[in-house]
């Protein structure tokens, strides 16, 4: 009775069930805010080794190929690969050390606490400009936390699973960061585009900023340590009656992220 | 029930690589994976599987997501049902019906969800991302899905082979 029921109005129920189950999904995420819920932490718990054994599958492939290899003969090529190989991972390891050796000199000038994260995903669709670490709750993340790296601001964590963390970019058009010009200590709010670039919005239409200038964090509402680099003004729009906005290119290579850090702990609090 | 956790597994793999790979690709040539699954297995299986499969993956895409929470389960699930009714009415196995669907559907889901985002979060623009994210996406996905059915038809006519060879070595061994 209820199978037959059900197979009758299943297209009816289906298209019904589905905008059902998205609202509620909207509504509980609404409620809990950033902080995952059982579903959803088990969901990242699942895909978090996977994520990041294919990030590193990927960034270990990437150096490797090139025109040529196949018309070698079978002994050379694979001699040829084994040493290419080394090379490779010879490159890697120096380069990740030089990384590395940056972030520990970056973390010991600030005096804030910060934990190390490495970049296990990007967001899926694009139409978004986010990227997932791997250290969450239970390395002490929480919601809201700056994520820093040498060259500048990354953005914030929006979203906090058990053994992961969701990075919302500054480059995102949902993020919006107090900031100051260094120069000319005019302030404004940085906002993503979506795309690569950032705008600086609700300057003072008297502020006499220029290109090349550098944004840095205002510090203003905690969030973000004071003076961070943002990045560096590449135009100006002076449009308005009251403000005018200016085009800042991030400090930091958002497309080529591979360790972070996150903003744990202010200096009075490590004290 | 092996073919079910197989497909769970393919669709796990599909999602790590869409999250995790996705930054290797070139900005504008990035398929869309999760989808393309989804609607494979809507023309293949029909509306409910479709459905089901496109929630299911749309609420674990919605975890890893900053958008707007629900929005992957409802385009994604819509989907996966309407690809499921194509079935009835297309020759799914089409590769030319496969690329428009995967293109036609790509578009719908950036055109919903850059919609949903306009009206419940802060409005800046459908165009730009529409042109410059979901249009190429489109295109991407409208060549991949036709290649993904492909593969998997050869995958499948080697397994049936196996299988064949497998029972004919068990009867001359009888």
């Amino acid at each position: 009775m209820l199978w037959r029921f059900l197979a009758r109005w299943r297209r009816v129920l289906i298209a019904l069930l589905a905008p059902v189950a998205a609202i509620a999904s909207a509504s509980l995420s609404h409620h809990r805010q950033a902080e995952s819920g059982p579903f959803e932490a088990a969901a990242a718990s699942v895909l978090a080794p996977l994520q990041a054994g294919a990030t590193a599958a990927f960034s270990f492939f990437e150096g490797f190929g090139g025109p040529g290899l196949h018309r070698e003969n079978e002994a050379l090529r694979r001699e040829n690969e084994a040493l290419r190989r080394e090379v490779q991972e010879s490159r890697e390891r120096v380069a990740a050390a030089a990384r590395l050796e940056r972030l520990l000199d970056y973390r010991a000038g600030t005096g804030y606490k910060m934990i190390a994260a490495g970049v296990i995903g990007h967001d899926a669709s694009g139409l978004y400009r986010t990227v997932l670490i791997d250290r969450g709750a239970a390395a002490g993340v929480q919601p809201q936390q700056a994520v820093l790296a040498p060259d500048g601001v990354v953005g914030r964590v929006v979203k906090v699973f058990p053994l992961s963390a969701l990075v919302l970019l500054v480059t995102d058009r949902s993020s919006g960061i107090d900031a100051i010009v260094q120069r000319t200590r005019d302030q404004g709010v940085v906002q993503g585009r979506g795309g690569a670039g950032c705008e600086l919005k609700y300057l003072d239409r008297s502020a006499e900023v220029e290109a090349g200038d550098y944004v840095v964090t205002s510090g203003m509402g905690g969030r973000f340590p004071k003076g961070v680099w943002i990045g560096q003004v590449s135009g100006i729009n002076r449009g308005g009656d009251l403000f005018q906005s200016v085009d800042v290119r991030p400090s930091a290579d958002l497309a080529r992220l591979e360790e972070v850090w996150v903003v744990t702990g202010s200096p009075d609090e490590v004290r | 029930m092996r073919g079910h956790l197989t497909t769970a597994a393919l669709a796990l793999a599909l999602l790590a690589l869409q999250t995790s790979g996705a930054g290797s690709w070139p900005a504008g040539m990035r398929p869309d994976l999760v989808l393309l699954f989804v609607l494979a297995t809507g023309m293949r299986r029909g509306e409910t599987a479709g459905a089901l499969w496109g929630a299911g993956l749309g609420f674990v895409e919605d975890t890893f997501s900053a958008g707007l929470p629900g929005a992957n389960i409802l385009t994604a699930g819509l989907l996966g049902y309407a690809a499921g009714m194509l079935r009835e009415r297309l020759d799914c196995d089409n590769p030319n019906t496969q690329a428009l669907v995967a293109a036609i559907a790509t578009l719908a889901q950036g055109a919903v969800q850059l919609t949903l985002l306009e009206i419940f979060s802060a409005g800046s623009g459908v165009l730009v991302p529409f042109l410059g994210t979901v249009a190429p996406a489109a295109a991407v996905n409208g060549a991949l899905l036709p290649v993904m059915a492909l593969l998997n038809r050869r995958l499948q006519r080697l397994r049936l082979l196996r299988r064949l060879r497998a029972r004919q070595a068990g009867a001359s061994g009888v």
